[in-house]
């Protein structure tokens, strides 16, 4: 304490003397001004959401927490021949929130396809210098599809009719008297609309239907119906509109809904299907029963045989399917004639959920083969990553050119070519967007986040289990969202094209990078390289259950993953998730020190300067660069404690012989100062080789950084020589420039010399 | 997939009907350019997605190439190799360049293109035209990060913008 007090009184001093000196040749220089704290380890109070009674400072819902509920009774009708979808529907709304509510907002998302949708309005468009005459025909002379809500009435529970207003995809109900606490309203609308072939007239593609060629169509239906928005203590009313890429934000309810098909169809949707005996015949309802029970297999319950036999039926008659669903953001449903079924059973701890496909004849034989499996196993590791699926069933359909999800149900890609070729490529798009859109059950449609507002939190979170599952499902997986490496190539792109990961779904630029892949990325690098699987995993658990049929937010997140495992993750959220800065850490120079007894002329001078003696206390040693000025060459060996008398004699007189068993024996001393071009911070993971060929990893945490963001320096001692340092050797940081990585800099072997050799 | 669609639907369908799974279907491709003095070339990497480039190899050839599948045409690499010759070209002070074709690597769902241009001279302009998958795709985006005399540049080619040009 007091040798550095002195130290630095001597440091103020001579930096008071060479300001002085300074000031009288530019008496104009002006002093350097104050700043703000631009620690990057600063804690987030100014870009978080204060903590309050809702959601706490731990990340955790709180005790005055509440969400609104909505309960949907439907009755609809699909016409197949003139592809109309004909609904009556009544909503019971509860208010739990303290405040009364004057107006109900209900979204309207097919109006999106209406020919005014302010959706193809906003995008910028090039001429197409080329265009094939039905291009041109259809674009330039064609008029928009009549898609959209065709609302015929909204009418209280007595039958009278409500005030509503439509503002694009939203539409608002006005109550006659404000709807409080605890209360509840409920209203019927009725509505009909044409279904949009979405391969081919389509502003938004989640929904509509597929056109076969035998006449046939399979209908994925979704957003089919006015749904209540969500109104919570974070946004009042998610009524921003749907201009196609910000999913949706949906209040938990249960759903009973009667679906009227021609007699020939097959059918699957959200919930528990009601009347099973009325909709199958005998023998397929003992099919059924089987997959209930079989854990280890899919059992087919519609055969192909089955399914082929009706593809021409073209049935007059109609049939009512119905279902029940408990706790569900939001209902779909996929009908056809061409469906086959097959199902298993999963076995999850306290649940045991049925793993189905539907899919037609064309997806055969892949989808027979593999979607319930991929289903099955989606179930299971995502079960252990967060909680047990809580839903009877997850549906996996087979549509082309889809991948989106749906509460138990979604639609996913991937066929056979027409000659029945399947290409690996196929496959695993196949299997990669099944095990995507069934992991969507888990987030957004039981972790709720609001997906209008925040494309990531449901995206990234799923992408990153999405990882976990492909590479278990298959080791020889391409899953590429993930590995650190793999985000290198966007977030070392030019800054005009990229956006924090906190901006909202509709202003991205490189929307998947930006939304699923980075954020995928940044899960992995905490769970492998800063926090350690252990910790992570517990706090992520930890977030999935405390928001399970809850609707969380960034922050939620945030501060769940720090208060679950003790980790200060502010500046990863700050960096990874707040800004577009990237990695690059380098080592800057190396330095190498040979132990000395005699003091060099520098270090005399030092303890001159302090007024100490060197023959003061007790024996020294001395650690000399090569470069020092009076380094002496015959210090430039492998330091031998034998031979420094002053140190053996030490270790002799103050250490056992058992203690001394223990000690280590450095031979070689380096200083290594790192740089950090990048504005992340990253732990500096530092692999020393030695001249043997072995070689040790050495890992400092992250807040290295935290008081010099600009350099750091470390001291190795090593046993045996060091030839060769290098940082990130497994490439876990996503350092954008790993040139500077190397000591020494070693002609870096481009793949461009290897090539050229070849 | 989406066979007709992709000759007349409005650009912006494809970029939103999409996008709820598949950050590919953005239609992106990156070029990496990089002037290496001391080995004396020009070294160059695109990273284009597979099923993209398929169609627009089965768009202009009028067959299917099976790519990177064990069904691949023999003759796919030549395609490839005319493929890129046609949508990417270079010229220096002024001068066209050849692209040696190097290799090409799966990543994912990426193929990745090595090519160079041997070439020892000082740099005074740099020229260089992308039209990859705009053929195909409308909405189809390029970028191009232009690495040369310490100098880095980053361009967004599209349907309607082909053509840059640096003067050093």
């Amino acid at each position: 304490m007091k040798k550095s007090i002195v130290l630095s009184a001597f440091l103020t001093l001579a930096v008071t003397f060479g300001a002085l000196a300074q000031e009288v040749k530019t008496e104009e220089k002006k002093r350097e001004l104050g700043h703000y704290n631009e620690n990057k380890f600063r804690q987030m109070y100014d870009e978080m959401a204060t903590p309050n009674m809702f959601r706490t400072a731990s990340g955790a819902p709180g005790p005055a927490y509440y969400q609104q509920k909505a309960d949907y009774k439907m009755n609809l009708e699909l016409d197949d021949k003139n592809k109309k979808l004909y609904g009556s529907e009544t909503i019971t709304y509860y208010n739990n929130a303290k405040e009364s509510l004057e107006y109900l907002w209900v979204q309207l998302d097919q109006n999106i396809e209406r020919p005014d949708s302010k959706t193809p309005l906003v995008e910028s468009q090039n001429m197409d210098k080329a265009i094939s005459t039905s291009g041109f025909a259809k674009k330039y002379m064609g008029s928009p599809f009549p898609g959209g809500f065709n609302i015929e009435y909204v009418k209280d529970a007595k039958g009278n009719p409500m005030k509503y207003t439509i503002n694009q995809t939203m539409m608002r109900i006005d109550l006659p008297k404000p709807l409080k606490n605890g209360e509840k309203v409920s209203f019927s609308i009725k509505w009909w609309y044409n279904i949009v072939n979405y391969q081919e007239q389509a502003n938004n593609g989640r929904s509509g239907y597929e056109q076969f060629s035998d006449g046939n169509r399979l209908y994925v239906m979704a957003q089919f119906f006015p749904r209540m928005a969500v109104y919570n203590d974070v946004e009042g009313w998610q009524n921003m509109q749907f201009w196609g890429r910000g999913e949706f934000a949906l209040a938990f309810g249960d759903y009973e809904v009667n679906i009227t098909v021609p007699a020939d169809h097959v059918m699957e949707g959200t919930g528990v299907l009601q009347n099973r005996n009325e909709v199958f015949t005998a023998e397929q309802v003992k099919r059924w029963e089987l997959a209930e029970k079989t854990f280890d297999k899919p059992v087919v319950i519609v055969t192909q045989e089955e399914a082929v036999a009706k593809e021409s039926s073209f049935s007059d008659k109609k049939k009512t399917w119905k279902f029940k669903a408990q706790n569900v953001r939001d209902f779909g449903f996929s009908t056809s004639r061409k469906f086959i079924i097959d199902a298993m059973a999963v076995d999850l701890p306290t649940n045991k959920p049925l793993a189905i496909s539907i899919y037609p004849k064309e997806a055969n034989p892949l989808w027979g083969d593999l979607s319930t499996k991929a289903v099955a196993h989606t179930l299971k590791t995502y079960s252990h990553f967060t909680f047990d699926y809580p839903y009877p069933k997850a549906v996996s359909v087979s549509a082309e050119d889809q991948g989106m999800e749906y509460p138990m149900i979604c639609w996913n890609y991937g066929r056979p070519d027409e000659k029945g070729f399947v290409s690996d490529r196929i496959k695993y798009g196949m299997l990669g967007v099944i095990i995507h859109e069934v992991g969507h059950n888990f987030f957004p449609m039981i972790v709720n986040s609001d997906e209008r507002q925040w494309s990531w939190m449901d995206e990234g979170l799923n992408t990153f289990l999405e990882y976990l599952t492909e590479t278990s499902f298959d080791s020889n997986f391409p899953a590429t969202r993930g590995p650190a490496k793999n985000i290198v190539p966007y977030m070392k792109g030019n800054q005009k094209y990229l956006e924090p990961i906190m901006s909202n779904s509709e202003n991205i630029y490189q929307f998947g990078a930006n939304a699923y892949g980075k954020p995928a990325t940044g899960l992995n690098i905490l769970r492998e390289t800063i926090m350690g699987r252990e910790l992570f995993d517990h706090a992520f658990k930890t977030y999935a259950n405390r928001w399970k049929f809850k609707h969380p937010t960034p922050e939620d997140f945030f501060r769940t993953m720090e208060d679950a495992s003790a980790v200060d993750l502010d500046w990863f959220w700050r960096g990874w998730f707040y800004s577009t800065d990237y990695t690059d850490i380098g080592v800057k120079t190396v330095k190498q020190y040979y132990v000395s007894t005699e003091a060099s002329k520098e270090t005399q001078a030092m303890f001159n300067r302090r007024g100490r003696k060197i023959s003061d206390g007790e024996p020294m040693l001395y650690l000399v660069a090569e470069d020092a000025p009076d380094f002496k060459p015959e210090l430039k060996k492998a330091m031998d404690v034998n031979s420094v008398q002053a140190l053996s004699d030490y270790v002799n007189k103050n250490y056992t012989a058992e203690e001394k068993n223990a000690l280590k024996s450095p031979k070689y001393f380096y200083e290594v100062e790192f740089e950090k071009p990048g504005g992340l911070i990253m732990p500096i993971i530092v692999e020393l080789q030695f001249e043997d060929g072995t070689s040790e990893v050495q890992k400092f945490p992250a807040q290295i950084w935290r008081r010099n963001n600009d350099t750091a320096k470390r001291v190795f001692a090593t046993e045996k020589k060091v030839v060769k340092i290098q940082l990130d050797p497994k490439l876990e940081t996503a350092d954008i420039d790993v040139e500077n990585n190397y000591w020494p800099k070693a002609e870096t072997v481009s793949k461009f010399d290897t090539l050229e050799k070849k | 997939m989406k066979k007709n669609l992709l000759r007349f639907v409005l650009p912006i369908i494809m970029v939103v009907m999409l996008s709820s799974f598949a950050w590919h279907k953005f239609y992106v491709s990156v070029t990496q350019i990089d002037y290496v003095p001391n080995k004396k070339r020009i070294e160059i990497t695109h990273r284009i997605f597979i099923d993209d480039l398929e169609k627009a190899l089965e768009k202009k050839y009028k067959k299917k190439v099976y790519l990177t599948s064990k069904k691949e045409l023999p003759e796919a690499e030549a395609l490839i190799k005319d493929y890129l010759k046609e949508n990417v070209k270079i010229s220096i002070n002024k001068k066209v360049q050849n692209l040696e074709f190097l290799a090409r690597e799966v990543e994912g769902d990426v193929l990745i293109f090595y090519t160079k241009i041997a070439i020892s001279k000082k740099i005074n302009t740099f020229e260089i035209f992308n039209s990859l998958l705009t053929d195909v795709y409308s909405e189809q985006q390029n970028i191009v990060h232009v690495n040369i005399n310490s100098n880095k540049n980053s361009f967004l080619f599209t349907n309607s913008d082909v053509q840059q040009k640096i003067v050093y």
